[in-house]
């Protein structure tokens, strides 16, 4: 990539241009993948990208522009596009500035790895190979798509007030979805992302596929029935994410858009669940020394003992409040304005058990649940989970019966988590910055074929 | 872009000369703009861009990607070179080898129709914005309303080896409102969305206020509304939620990459039943109320493809690839989210063809059932392994002995993929297709815009998660 960025002169030009304040953010990435089809190595891809995003104020005016660069046209031609926005925008009356307090924590994460960075395409596709040679060995099972990647990138922000501050990160991931032919036909899907490459990890992921998709292909629809739920892991940090992100996000709770609303300090969860925000996560996705505007990360716990302490700010929820930022602004793209969102997510559980089988032994009736769809589509506003459990193993007094799939759930969660938790058991494992056990609870309807 | 497109030739090219025994490219320039209205103020006003060109090279059946958002002839000439060392890294591994079906080398330009530019209007869109924002906080028991307005221009030059040039450019605009209330029940939210193929004059010619405050009221109504029991339930769908039963239940399965390499569960069923003879199912890339996808991002033609006809399994979707693989002609669903992604099978416009019944004659032989309606739905998802779908509705409504008794909220529907669409018993004549500006489907990381639709339809026996 020729093309380099200063911060500090996009922010002095755009005040030339009539900015009273201005905010720049960097992000330069090199991405290799290599794909495989139907037991094949099919694709490789490799690209360089540059984006840039500039906001700007004009007085409590306020716009934003940016793209995908590749000339220095390109970045005076957002400048003027930022500026030309924010000069039809009314003002923002509680509109506090860019973040004044830019820094970075003392605490640096490890998320940066010299030998990931330096994976190249062939290197991908040879353990990529390797993975097929363990399917192969299977009977009957088929690697219908797979997929390996490195991004290597640097992120770079600054604004009116101080800056820049940079920060490298690598990301490895490896997804794959296999399947079962034969007479019993099923898929199983499985990916891991993490900041730097674990082979060990990639070996596993391959081999727990293997196993897991002759289940799946064995997986029976079944009627509908009421009894208790166990999210895996995977499962369990999906749901977390889905309905605690948005919930605890300072801007839904001050535009009424969160259940968690007036209740800080209120007992929401069971007494026995912690949740923390964590940056400082070793080799995860959501682990970094500032936020997305600047602000340096901290560490903090949202639910102590099940008990709300505090919501995530960004520096202008936190400004409405007179609070300060807790370092979790969260940007979906480089031109866009932030918003409080978590870093890495952790779910703490007291007397959790050793294992999952532990963990099963105490339920009379239930589903252990492997894989969902539509958990995305869990309402974070009223409260409300559904999921529709694609694998799972019926679970009938206290060991696994047989796998099932086709049960529709839908359920309260806060209620869920409070009143009627059943425990954790597993060992906590993290999902693309959610870290957790398998977490269980009763008084589940699920809803079959009927 | 069409100076770019001349250096793009050459370095299809400058494949060629390596060796290669095929390149196409895909040259992109993008613009979207965002403006977010939130509880009575202007919370972002944004525009982003981007503008580049992506490369596939085929060697010896290995194929490789790579983009540049460089547009000189160096930086052009590295990124094609780029591809073809990968393809040729490729190609020394065994396995099945990637061929493309053959297809004429098209020359052909598709604008799509619109009267006023977007991104020239200044503060206007902003007024209206604001206003239908107000509006929708006017209604009592609403707390908090968002209104999005989004326009997007997507301009694509597809150029390969064979000597195929083909130009899209679609200007698209739509207005999104999403409304919360609260009621003794807790929160809960509405929404709806119209985006069509056009410039601002679709902004300007639309009453967005009564939609807004429509939504509202359906926000308060959901936040008093009951969830339903769990168990199984006939459903009548209203046309929006047939689009997304058909585009997650049938759609998916039905994309010609899953289907070669054995993720679908619809591999092998061509020609046989997999849907009651009441069921056409129509894949188009130009369609009224639709997105418009004239040629594919390999250049190829959008036909209007019937995948299901009178019941019977008639046609995969696919691109070049799958195509050649399924022995079939290349239907023009081969698609890109953008410059820098691989061509995979997508859909375009999916949707049932109309039938005989009445809304009425559908209503009047449930006994105990649903109306989804689409009003807050957050759309669907698939497992077309597992052969497992779900899809959630937005505010719906109990009907009991054929008639519309009281709002239900958080409805979400789950079945079988091949044992849904035999449950259909009754098609209306209605129809509707619908598309939108704020989102799209997602496959393989890569969201495109698509269009969903047909009539109402019933449907017996489908599972509803509840409490």
């Amino acid at each position: 990539m020729t093309l380099v960025l200063d911060p500090e002169k996009i922010i002095s030009q755009a005040e030339r241009l009539g900015a009273s304040e201005a905010e720049v953010y960097i992000v330069k990435s090199r991405e290799y993948s290599v794909k495989a089809q139907r037991d094949a190595i099919t694709e490789a891809e490799v690209h360089e990208t540059l984006k840039l995003g500039v906001r700007v104020a004009v007085s409590k005016r306020i716009g934003g522009a940016g793209g995908i660069i590749a000339t220095m046209d390109d970045v005076e031609s957002i400048i003027g596009k930022a500026i030309s926005i924010a000069k039809t925008a009314p003002p923002d009356e509680k509109w506090p500035g860019f973040n004044p307090r830019i820094g970075v924590a003392p605490v640096k994460p490890e998320i940066y790895d010299e030998t990931t960075a330096g994976i190249d395409t062939g290197f991908l596709i040879g353990l990529l190979v390797k993975q097929l040679g363990i399917v192969r060995e299977a009977e009957n099972v088929h690697v219908a798509e797979a997929g390996i990647g490195v991004d290597v990138s640097e992120t770079i922000y600054a604004n009116s007030h101080g800056g820049p501050v940079s920060e490298k990160a690598t990301l490895f991931s490896y997804g794959y979805e296999l399947k079962r032919g034969g007479e019993e036909k099923g898929t199983y899907y499985d990916y891991i992302v993490k900041t730097r490459l674990e082979e060990d990890k990639v070996y596993s992921l391959t081999r727990k596929g293997v196993e897991k998709v002759i289940d799946a292909s064995r997986a029976e629809a079944i009627g509908s029935f009421n009894g208790d739920i166990i999210l895996g892991q995977e499962e369990a940090a999906s749901i977390v994410a889905i309905m605690l992100a948005p919930a605890v996000s300072a801007e839904q709770v001050q535009k009424g858009r969160s259940p968690l609303r007036g209740k800080l300090g209120e007992d929401i969860l069971s007494r026995a669940i912690t949740v923390v925000d964590d940056p400082f996560l070793s080799w995860e996705p959501g682990s970094s020394a500032f936020d997305d505007e600047g602000h340096p990360t901290m560490k903090k716990n949202i639910f102590e003992s099940g008990v709300l302490k505090t919501y995530l700010y960004d520096y202008y929820t936190a400004s409405v409040e007179g609070k300060e930022s807790t370092g979790n602004a969260d940007r979906r793209a480089p031109w866009s304005k932030p918003s409080p969102g978590p870093t890495n997510l952790v779910v703490e559980v007291e007397d959790s058990k050793s294992s999952i089988d532990e963990l099963i032994a105490g339920i009379e009736k239930g589903v252990l649940v492997e894989r969902t769809i539509g958990s995305w589509m869990s309402n974070p506003i009223s409260g409300q989970v559904n999921m529709t459990i694609s694998f799972g193993y019926l679970v009938e007094k206290g060991s696994i019966a047989k796998p099932v799939k086709g049960l529709v759930v839908a359920d309260d969660f806060y209620e869920a988590l409070k009143d009627r938790f059943l425990g954790a058991g597993g060992q906590r494992e993290c999902f693309s910055g959610v870290c957790t056990p398998s977490i269980a609870w009763t008084g589940i309807r699920f809803a079959g074929k009927d | 872009m069409e100076n770019v497109k001349d250096l793009v030739s050459k370095a299809l090219d400058e494949a060629l000369k390596l060796g290669a025994e095929f390149a196409d490219a895909r040259i992109q320039s993008y613009e979207y703009e965002l403006i977010t209205y939130d509880n009575g103020s202007l919370r972002e006003h944004s525009y982003n861009r981007r503008a580049g060109v992506g490369f596939r090279v085929i060697y010896q059946g290995a194929v490789a990607y790579s983009s540049t958002t460089n547009l000189s002839r160096e930086a052009l000439l590295e990124a094609v070179q780029r591809a073809f060392s990968s393809a040729k890294a490729l190609s020394s591994h065994p396995g099945e080898k990637v061929k493309l079906a053959e297809y004429p080398a098209v020359k052909a330009v598709a604008r799509s129709h619109f009267v006023v530019d977007p991104f020239q209007v200044g503060e206007e869109k902003l007024e209206i914005a604001k206003v239908v924002n107000q509006e929708a906080l006017q209604v009592k028991g609403v707390v908090s309303a968002i209104t999005r307005m989004g326009f997007q221009r997507d301009k694509r030059i597809i150029v390969n080896s064979e000597g195929l040039e083909v130009t899209v450019d679609v200007v698209f605009s739509g207005l999104l409102q999403a409304s919360v209330a609260k009621s003794e029940k807790g929160l809960e939210y509405a929404s709806d969305y119209d985006s069509r193929v056009a410039g601002f004059e679709y902004i300007r010619d639309t009453d967005w206020v009564e939609m807004a405050r429509e939504v509202s009221r359906l926000a308060v109504t959901a936040s008093k509304a009951e969830v339903p029991k769990g168990g199984s339930y006939d459903v009548i769908l209203e046309p929006r939620m047939v689009g997304l039963l058909l585009h997650e239940a049938f759609g998916h399965a039905s994309e010609g990459d899953l289907v070669t390499t054995g993720a679908s569960i619809l591999e092998g069923l061509k020609g046989r039943k997999v849907a009651s003879e009441l069921v056409t199912i129509i894949d188009d890339g130009l369609v009224s109320g639709g997105y418009y996808v004239p040629y594919d991002d390999e250049g190829v033609e959008k036909k209007k493809v019937y995948v299901v006809d009178k019941g019977i399994l008639n046609n995969y979707l696919t691109d070049r690839a799958s195509a050649a693989k399924l022995g079939q002609q290349p239907t023009g669903n081969g698609r890109v989210m953008s410059f820098q992604n691989p061509v995979i099978v997508r859909q375009t416009n999916y949707y049932m063809e109309p039938g005989d019944y009445r809304i009425e004659e559908i209503l009047e032989d449930v006994d105990y059932g649903i109306y989804a309606t689409s009003k807050g739905a957050k759309g669907g998802q698939v497992d077309p392994g597992m052969g497992t779908f779900t899809f959630s509705a937005g505010v719906s409504w109990l009907v009991e002995k054929g008639k519309i008794t009281k709002p239900l909220r958080g409805v979400n529907l789950s079945g079988q993929i091949l044992d849904v669409l035999s449950k259909i018993d009754a098609v209306g004549r209605d129809f509707e297709v619908e598309t939108s500006v704020f989102g799209g489907c997602g496959k393989s990381g890569q969201l495109v815009r698509v269009g969903t639709g047909g009539p109402h339809v019933r449907v017996r026996g489908l599972s509803v998660g509840g409490r």
